[in-house]
């Protein structure tokens, strides 16, 4: 894949997978936004690796993925910016997204990681259970329980 | 199922606001040409470290090949520069004067040759 058509690529993907990002870290479109691009950098360095016959957004979306679980796992060992304090870390533009979203990112944010991921890959992305199972390196019946847990919780948190 | 198609709205309904698509695709090109350039320089570090290795390589070769061959050159014991004050060490050495030279040989090609290998399996 050219520079060219990684660009071009990315551009068509971009809106979908910044969107994932922002809800997997509860709104901050900041820390989103960070995510993105270091995600797309490692997908840039890895481009001579990508199998044409795969699918491209699926592909980011792994790479992403793992970029914010160690972004986590960063934040985590320096133990600093919990979950609750970085919901408050909204990016310059977000302040009405704040208000609009508040339930439902205060909802996430209870999630586990990867409890969040499963969620947001099947109900927001659309991803099959396999597709998920692939992208997060998960067997199929962990995925299955993380989404009955998390539709469980979120009924709960959500009052549904 | 009700629980699945209340998560599909409300999830289908979350458009958060982003950053301009401009802007972010600006500055994953910027990072770009940064990666780009900093391949190039890596690049050039390589191509740069194999060259220099080839010399080491020739430089040790040549170096190690005269040193073994004027070492055979070279008298069994040097009587001339023996006056019986000398240590005992400067007279082994002295006897063993066409060892010490072929083993110096030996270490130089050796050492030109792990220094080439090195070299040229650093990877960028």
């Amino acid at each position: 894949m050219t520079r060219e058509q990684f660009v071009n690529r990315v551009g068509q993907e971009q809106a979908a997978l910044r969107r994932f990002l922002t809800a997997l870290c509860c709104g901050n479109s900041a820390e989103a936004d960070d995510i993105a691009q270091e995600a797309l950098i490692k997908a840039y360095l890895r481009s001579e690796q990508y199998d044409e016959r795969g699918k491209f957004p699926a592909w980011l979306m792994k790479t992403a993925y793992r970029v914010f679980i160690d972004s986590r796992r960063r934040q985590k060992n320096r133990a600093e910016q919990p979950i609750e304090k970085a919901l408050t870390l909204q990016g310059s533009n977000g302040s009405d997204d704040t208000f609009r979203y508040e339930e439902l990112h205060s909802a996430l944010a209870t999630l586990s990681e990867t409890i969040r991921t499963s969620i947001l890959l099947y109900y927001m992305q659309g991803y099959q259970i396999k597709e998920i199972a692939e992208i997060t390196d998960s067997s199929e019946s962990a995925i299955k329980k993380q989404l009955s847990r998390g539709r469980e919780e979120l009924k709960n948190l959500l009052g549904r | 199922m009700n629980e699945d198609k209340f998560l599909k709205d409300l999830l289908a309904d979350y458009h958060p606001r982003l950053s301009d698509d401009r802007q972010f695709m600006g500055r994953l090109q910027r990072q770009m040409e940064l990666v780009e350039e900093v391949k190039a320089y890596q690049r050039a570090e390589t191509r740069k470290n194999r060259r220099l290795s080839i010399w080491m390589l020739a430089v040790g070769i040549v170096v190690g090949c005269m040193v073994t061959l004027a070492s055979f050159t070279l008298p069994a014991i040097m009587e001339t520069y023996v006056n019986g004050t000398e240590p005992e060490l400067i007279l082994v050495l002295l006897h063993n004067v066409r060892y010490i030279g072929l083993a110096i040989g030996a270490a130089f090609v050796t050492f030109s040759l792990l220094f080439t290998m090195r070299m040229v399996n650093l990877k960028p």
